[in-house]
C-alpha cells in the first residue's frame, strides 16, 4: 500500500514532460485589429504560435510594458504579413514572466496583447505513515456505539463520552503539531471508494484545517463536561454529540468534494435531533427551520460541485485535482459556480440575509448543542468557502468580492445593532455570532494573506469564545432560572467567582487586547484598510456597537443592584462541571491572544498557498 | 382487399366510444362494459393486421385478450358485488369515502 | 445443465399457487398457507441470488444461456426478479402479523400474493408485447382482488373498485397502443419492433409513420403511466394506497411500481429508442409535472398512506427523468433508484402497516411519540424517510445521486433541456424535505397521545432492523457494487 502511495505521489508531482501548444489569432473574423486571446496564460515550456487571419497585414513585435507602443529589439515576426503563421521562439517561454507585444502598424489602434508565463504552483502532498486522520473519524464513532451499548447505566455514558472526547482531543493535538508550519497537505490518506466515479476518501490537513481540527477536538470534551448532569436521555445525547464530532472532523479533513458533501449533510442530522429533543419551548419550529434552510442551501452547493466535476471531465472529485485545472474554466462558468457555492456556504456562515435560522436554532438548542453549533458548525461555512470555493474558481471569487464586502459589513452592523436590542442573553450571543462571522467574511473578502489569516484566526477565536458565552447563558439559566437580562442584576455579590469568569469572557468576546479575538480583528481590519481604505470606518463602528452591547449586558446582568424578580438566596457559585470548561476556555483565549503565532504561522502558510494558487499573489 | 386504413378508423371509433363510456358513465357495470369495448377495438386492429401481414401472432394476441377480458369481468363483477352488498349502490359518484 | 432450471422461480410460484388451495382442502390451519408461501418465496429468492450472481455455487453455467423467443433471462430481468421475490417475501411475512388468526380467506390471500408475484416475474423476462401484457394483467388482476380483500371493510372494497376500473381502463389504452404498433410494424417482439424503428430512422423503411408512432406512444405511456402512477394518471394511487390493507399497499408501492417501470424501460428505452424524438419531450414533461405535483400535494396530507402515495408519485417523477436521457449511466441510475425506492417505500409501509395493525391508526397524528413506544421502529422509519428525501449518507442519496448524475451527463452531452429536469429534481428534493420531516418530528418531538402499552410483532422488528442495515450501512458502503449490478442490467436492457 505504501508503494502505491509513493507511486501516486510521484505521478502527481511529475512535471509535465512536454509543453502544451497554444495559438493566438492575429485578427479575427469579427474584428481585424485584435489579438485573440489578448491575454494568454501559459506554463513554462509551452509553445505559442501566431496565426494570421487573411485580410489585413499585421506583425508581432515585443514592447517594453503594457503602456509602451514601440518595438524594443525583442522578438519580432518580421515585416507585416497577410496570412501564414509564426511560432514564438521557445527560449522566450522557458521561464516565468510576462511578454508584451503589439502589431507595429496598428499599435496606435491599441492592437496589443500579452503572454503571461506562470509555472503552476506545486502542492506538496505528504502521505502519513500512520493513519492519524482515520483515527479521528473512527474513534468518536466507536465511542458513540460504546455509549449506546451502556445506555441503561447512569454513569457509564458520560464517562465513556468524556474518555472518547479526551482521546480525540489528544489525537487532534497530535495532528495539529504534526502538521506544523509546512506548506501543502500533510498526513494524507487515500482509500478508494468508487473509483469509477473518481470518488475516494482522500484525507489530508494543512494549516487551514489543522486549527479547525484542534478546535473541534477542544470543544468536544468541554461539551461533554458541560452537559455532565443532562437528565433527559443522557446516552442518546452523548451518542449524538459524538456522531456530530465525527462528521465535523470529516468536513475538516476530507479533500474530496463528494465526501465533503456527505459529511456536510451528516452534520445536520444529529444537530436536528439535538435541537428537536432537548431544545426549548419552540424547538419544533426551530429544528425544522434549521434543517430545511441548511439542506436547501447545500443542494445549491451540490449543483456547484457537480458543475465543477463535469467541467473537469468527470474523472475525479478530488479538490486538489480539480483546483489544478482552474486555468481552463471560463470566467462566466467561474462566476456561476462561485455563486452556487457561496449560497451554500453563506447560509452556514451565516451571513445576512441568510442568517434568520441562527437565532431560532440557538435560542432553542440546549447549551451543549449551542456550543457545538456556534463553536464548530458555523465555521464550516467559511472553511468551505476558503477550502472548496476560492482555489477552484478564483475569477468568480474576485468578481464577487464587492458582494462579499457588502454582505460582511451589513452582517457586522446589523448583527451588532440587533444584539443591542436583545433582552434574551442567548439571542444576544446568537446575533453577536452573526456580527463576528461577518468580520471573518470581511477578512476573506480582502483576498490578502493577512485578511485570510485573520479570518481563519477569527474562526478559531470565535470558536472558543462564543461557546463560553453560551456557557454563561447556560449557567444563568441553570443557577438563576432566567436568561432575561432585565430580570437579572447584582449577581456579582452572590457568586463572585462565577461573575468574575463572566466578566473575562465578555471582555474577551468584545475584543480586549491580549485575548484571541483581538488578534483576529486587528489582522482583518489592517488587511481591509490596505485593500479598501477608509471604508474601514464602517466595520470599526460595528466594533464600537459590539463593545457597547457586551458592556451594557454585563453591567445590567452581573453588576448593579439586586434584582427583585429573582430569589437571590438561591444564587450561588456554579458547580465544577460548569466552571472548569469556562475556565479552560479563558486560559486558551489568553494563551492564543498572547502567543498568536502558534496558530498564525500555520494559518498564514496555508493562506499564502491558497492565494498563490489562485494567482492573487 | 380492403384498405387497412379503414380498420384503423373503425377501431379508433370503437376506442373513442369505449373511452367516452368510461369517462361519462356513473354506473360501474357500464364502465366495465365500456372497457370491454376498448379491448375489442384493440382486437380489431390485431386481427385486421394479422391478416394484412399474413402473420398469426396478431390473432393469438386477440385470443389472449378475449380471455383476459373474461377474467377481468369476473374479478370486476366480484368486487362490484361486494361493494353493492355494503352500499346498495354501484354509482361511482358515491365512491367518495376516500378523499382528502 | 439444462437452461430450464432458470425457470425454477416461476415454476415454484405456479406450484405454490396450486399447492395453497390444496392445503386449504386438507387443513383448516391458517398458519400453513403463510408458511407455504414463505417457503416457496424464500427458496425462489435464494435460488435467484445464487443462480445468477454465484453460478459456481450451484455449478450452473450461465454463459451459454439462450434467450427464448418470448422470454429472456438476463442481468436486467434477474436483478428485478430478486427485488420482486424479496418484496413478496417481506409482504408475506408481515401479513402473518397483520391479519388475525381468525381473518377469513387467508388461503386466497396468499394464493393471490403468489400469483401477483408470478405476473411480475413474467414481466421482468418478457421480450414481446404479448408476454409483457399478460404478465402485467396477471399481476394486476391478483392485486385488484388483494386490494378489495377485506370484504367487510368499506374502504378496502371502495379502493378495490377504483383500482379495478382505472386499471382496466389503463390496460385498454396500453393494448390499443400496442395494436397500433403492431399495425405499422407487423411484429410483436421487442426486437422486431425495434429493428423496424431503426429502419425508419435509417431510411430503410419508406413511409411517414411519425404521427402513428406518436399516438401509439401516447397510448402506451398513458396505460403504463397508470401503473407507475405519474401525473396526470396518478389520481387512483392515494385512494388505493390509503384504502388497501397495508401489506398489499407495500406490495403495490414497492414491487408493482417497479414492474411498471420495467415495462416502461423495456418499451421506451429499448424498443422505441430509435424514435425517441417522438416521445422524449412528453416523458420529460410528465416527469417534471409528477415530481412537482406529487410533492406539493403530499405536504397537505393528513393520512400517512396518502402522503406516502404522493411521495411515490414524486419518486416516479424522479425516475422518469432518466428515460429521455437514454444513456447507460442515466438508465443505470434509474434502475438503481427503482430498486432502492422499493426498499425505502417497502420499509416505510411495513411500519405503517404495523402501526395500523396494533390499533394506533393511519393518521399522521398517530405517529406522535413513536420514538418512546419503539425506538427501533422510529429509527427505521426515520432512515426510510430521510432516504426518500435523499440525505447523505443513506441509500436514497446514493441512488438519487446516480440518477441525477447520469441524466446530467446526458444533458451536458446532448439536449440541454434535460438539465432543467435535473435541476427541477434537485429543487423538488428540497421541497419534499418538509413533509417527511413532519413525520419525523411527530415521532420524536411529541409524547404519545395515550399512554397505553403497545406490543409490536417481532417479525416487523426484524424487518425494520434489516431495512436500517440495508439503507444506512450496506448500500452506502458498497454502492460501487450496487451500481455495477445496475450498470450490467442497463447494458443488458439497452443492448437487447
Amino acid at each position: 500500500m505504501r508503494y502505491f502511495f509513493a507511486l501516486l505521489l510521484v505521478i502527481l508531482l511529475l512535471p509535465v514532460a512536454s509543453g502544451e501548444d497554444h495559438t493566438v489569432m492575429v485578427g479575427t473574423e469579427s474584428d481585424t485589429y485584435v489579438f485573440s486571446p489578448a491575454v494568454l496564460k501559459i506554463s513554462p515550456g509551452d509553445n505559442v504560435t501566431f496565426l494570421w487571419t487573411p485580410g489585413m497585414p499585421h506583425n508581432v513585435a515585443e514592447v517594453e510594458n503594457s503602456e509602451s507602443l514601440t518595438y524594443n529589439d525583442g522578438f519580432r515576426s518580421g515585416e507585416p504579413q497577410d496570412g501564414g503563421e509564426w511560432a514564438l521562439p521557445s527560449n522566450l517561454t522557458a521561464e516565468d514572466g510576462t511578454l508584451y507585444y503589439v502589431c507595429e502598424p496598428h499599435a496606435g489602434m491599441k492592437m496589443r496583447g500579452e503572454i503571461i508565463i506562470q509555472s503552476a504552483p506545486e502542492i506538496a502532498m505528504e502521505f502519513g505513515d500512520f493513519p492519524w486522520l482515520s483515527y479521528l473519524l473512527v474513534f468518536p464513532l466507536i465511542g458513540a456505539l460504546w455509549t449506546f451499548g451502556f445506555r441503561e447505566n447512569t454513569n457509564a455514558p458520560r464517562i465513556i463520552a468524556l474518555f472518547t472526547t479526551l482521546f480525540t482531543l489528544i489525537i487532534s493535538i497530535i495532528v495539529f503539531v504534526k502538521t506544523g508550519n509546512k506548506s501543502g497537505y500533510s498526513l494524507m490518506e487515500q482509500y478508494d471508494w468508487a473509483p469509477n466515479f473518481g470518488i475516494s476518501l482522500l484525507l489530508g490537513v494543512d494549516g487551514l484545517s489543522s486549527p479547525m481540527v484542534l478546535l473541534t477536538g477542544i470543544i468536544g470534551p468541554l461539551t461533554v463536561i458541560f452537559a455532565w448532569h443532562e437528565k433527559e436521555k443522557p446516552a442518546l445525547f452523548f451518542v449524538l454529540l459524538l456522531v456530530m464530532q465525527t462528521a465535523l472532523f470529516g468536513v475538516f479533513i476530507t479533500l474530496d468534494y463528494f465526501v465533503f458533501y456527505i459529511f456536510w449533510e451528516i452534520v445536520l442530522i444529529p444537530m436536528f435531533f439535538l435541537i428537536a429533543i432537548w431544545g426549548g419551548d419552540n424547538r419544533r419550529y426551530a429544528s425544522i427551520k434549521f434543517f430545511i434552510y441548511t439542506f436547501t442551501a447545500s443542494l445549491v452547493m451540490l449543483i456547484g460541485f457537480m458543475a465543477l466535476y463535469f467541467e473537469t471531465g468527470g474523472e475525479t472529485f478530488s479538490m486538489i485535482e480539480i483546483a489544478k485545472q482552474n486555468g481552463n474554466f471560463s470566467e462566466d462558468f467561474q462566476k456561476w459556480v462561485f455563486a452556487a457555492l457561496f449560497i451554500g456556504f453563506a447560509v452556514k456562515i451565516p451571513s445576512v440575509p441568510w442568517h434568520t435560522w441562527l437565532p431560532d436554532a440557538h435560542v432553542e438548542a440546549p447549551t451543549a448543542g449551542s456550543i457545538l453549533l456556534a463553536g464548530v458548525m458555523l465555521k464550516m461555512g467559511l472553511y468551505g468557502l476558503i477550502r472548496a470555493a476560492l482555489p477552484v474558481v478564483p475569477l468568480g471569487a474576485e468578481y464577487f468580492v464587492p458582494v462579499m464586502v457588502v454582505l460582511a459589513i451589513v452582517s457586522i452592523l446589523y448583527g451588532a445593532a440587533l444584539s443591542l436590542g436583545q433582552t434574551d442573553l442567548k439571542k444576544l450571543v446568537a446575533y453577536s455570532s452573526v456580527s463576528h462571522m461577518g468580520v471573518a467574511l470581511l477578512g476573506v473578502a480582502t483576498m490578502t494573506e493577512l485578511g485570510l489569516a485573520g479570518a481563519v484566526f477569527m474562526m478559531f477565536a470565535h470558536g472558543i469564545l462564543s461557546p463560553a458565552m453560551f456557557m454563561v447563558a447556560g449557567v444563568l439559566l441553570h443557577q438563576v432560572g432566567t436568561r432575561d437580562i432585565p430580570k437579572l442584576g447584582g449577581l456579582a455579590k452572590h457568586q463572585p467567582n462565577t461573575a468574575g469568569i463572566f466578566v473575562v469572557i465578555f471582555l474577551g468576546s468584545l475584543g480586549l487586547p491580549g485575548m484571541a479575538v483581538f488578534v483576529a480583528e486587528l489582522a482583518v481590519f489592517i488587511a481591509f484598510f490596505q485593500s479598501h481604505g477608509y471604508w474601514l470606518l464602517l466595520p470599526i463602528f460595528g466594533m464600537v456597537l459590539t463593545a457597547g452591547y457586551h458592556l451594557w449586558a454585563l453591567q445590567r446582568a452581573v453588576f448593579g443592584v439586586d434584582s427583585e424578580q429573582i430569589d437571590m438566596s438561591d444564587v450561588h457559585e456554579a458547580p465544577w462541571y460548569e466552571m472548569y470548561p469556562m475556565f479552560s476556555i479563558i486560559l486558551l483565549a489568553v494563551f492564543f491572544g498572547i502567543f498568536p503565532h502558534y496558530l498564525m504561522d500555520p494559518i498564514s502558510v496555508a493562506c499564502y498557498d491558497i492565494l498563490n494558487f489562485m494567482g492573487a499573489i | 382487399m380492403i384498405d387497412p386504413i379503414n380498420f384503423v378508423v373503425f377501431s379508433s371509433i370503437l376506442l373513442l366510444i369505449g373511452a367516452y363510456g368510461v369517462i361519462r358513465n356513473k354506473n360501474a357495470i357500464v364502465v366495465l362494459m365500456s372497457v370491454e369495448i376498448m379491448l375489442t377495438a384493440a382486437n380489431v386492429n390485431f386481427i385486421a393486421f394479422s391478416s394484412f401481414y399474413n402473420d398469426l401472432s396478431g390473432q393469438i394476441v386477440a385470443l389472449f385478450v378475449t380471455t383476459i377480458a373474461a377474467a377481468e369481468v369476473a374479478i370486476g363483477l366480484a368486487i362490484l358485488l361486494s361493494l353493492f352488498k355494503q352500499r346498495d349502490t354501484i354509482e361511482l359518484d358515491l365512491l367518495n369515502s376516500l378523499r382528502w | 445443465m439444462d437452461d430450464s432450471i432458470f425457470f425454477l422461480p416461476e415454476i415454484l410460484m405456479v406450484v405454490s399457487i396450486i399447492g395453497i388451495p390444496a392445503l386449504y382442502i386438507l387443513t383448516e390451519n391458517n398458519k400453513s398457507y403463510s408458511i407455504c408461501s414463505n417457503i416457496s418465496l424464500g427458496f425462489a429468492f435464494m435460488f435467484l441470488v445464487l443462480s445468477w450472481y454465484y453460478p459456481d455455487f450451484l455449478s450452473l453455467d450461465k454463459s451459454g444461456l439462450v434467450s427464448y423467443d418470448h422470454f429472456r433471462v438476463d442481468d436486467f430481468s434477474q436483478l428485478f426478479k430478486i427485488i420482486f421475490v424479496l418484496t413478496a417475501l417481506v409482504v408475506s411475512i408481515v401479513s402473518t402479523s397483520y391479519f388475525d388468526d381468525e381473518e377469513p380467506h387467508q388461503a386466497e390471500y396468499y394464493t393471490l400474493l403468489l400469483s401477483s408475484t408470478l405476473g411480475m416475474l413474467v414481466v421482468a423476462s418478457a421480450t414481446d408485447f404479448l408476454t409483457l401484457f399478460l404478465g402485467i394483467e396477471i399481476s394486476a388482476f391478483s392485486s385488484y382482488a388483494m386490494v378489495a380483500f377485506r370484504k367487510q371493510d368499506d374502504k378496502s372494497t371502495e379502493a378495490g373498485a377504483k383500482y379495478l376500473l382505472i386499471g382496466a381502463f389503463s390496460s385498454g389504452l396500453t393494448l390499443y397502443g400496442i395494436s397500433l404498433l403492431y399495425a405499422i410494424t407487423g411484429s410483436l417482439t421487442f426486437d422486431g419492433v425495434s429493428s423496424f424503428m431503426h429502419g425508419i430512422s435509417n431510411g430503410v423503411v419508406v413511409g411517414d409513420f411519425t404521427e402513428v408512432i406518436f399516438i401509439s406512444c401516447l397510448f402506451i405511456m398513458a396505460g403504463l403511466g397508470f401503473k407507475i402512477a405519474v401525473v396526470p394518471f396518478h389520481a387512483w394511487a392515494p385512494d388505493v394506497y390509503q384504502g388497501a390493507p397495508t401489506p398489499v399497499t407495500t406490495l403495490l408501492a414497492a414491487a408493482s411500481k417497479a414492474m411498471g417501470f420495467i415495462a416502461v424501460f423495456r418499451v421506451f428505452a429499448f424498443t422505441l429508442e430509435s424514435v425517441s424524438e417522438e416521445w422524449k419531450l412528453v416523458l420529460g414533461i410528465i416527469a417534471l409535472a409528477s415530481m412537482t405535483v406529487g410533492n406539493l400535494a403530499a405536504i397537505s396530507q393528513k393520512d400517512i398512506g396518502r402522503m406516502l402515495a404522493y411521495s411515490s408519485i414524486a419518486q416516479a417523477g424522479y425516475i422518469m427523468i432518466a428515460i429521455p436521457a437514454l444513456t447507460e449511466e442515466a438508465m443505470s441510475g434509474a434502475i438503481a433508484h427503482t430498486l432502492v425506492h422499493a426498499f425505502m417505500k417497502g420499509g416505510a409501509f411495513v411500519i405503517v402497516g404495523c402501526i395500523g395493525a396494533v390499533g394506533l391508526g393511519y393518521n399522521l397524528e398517530s405517529y406522535k411519540g413513536l420514538a418512546k413506544r419503539s425506538p427501533l421502529l422510529a429509527l427505521s422509519m426515520t432512515v426510510c424517510l430521510l432516504s426518500l428525501v435523499g440525505i447523505p449518507p443513506f441509500a436514497g442519496f446514493i441512488s438519487k445521486f446516480f440518477l441525477f448524475y447520469g441524466t446530467l451527463q446526458a444533458g451536458l452531452a446532448g439536449e440541454s433541456w434535460i438539465i432543467a429536469l435535473v435541476i427541477g429534481g434537485i429543487l423538488n428534493s428540497a421541497l419534499s424535505l418538509y413533509y417527511y420531516l413532519k413525520v419525523i418530528r411527530y415521532m420524536y418531538l411529541y409524547d404519545p397521545e395515550d399512554s397505553g402499552e403497545v406490543e409490536f410483532p417481532n417479525s416487523v422488528r426484524y424487518i425494520s432492523f434489516g431495512v436500517i442495515l440495508l439503507l444506512a450501512v450496506f448500500f452506502p458502503l458498497y454502492w460501487e457494487s450496487l451500481f455495477e449490478l445496475c450498470k450490467e442490467a442497463s447494458i443488458a436492457l439497452i443492448n437487447g
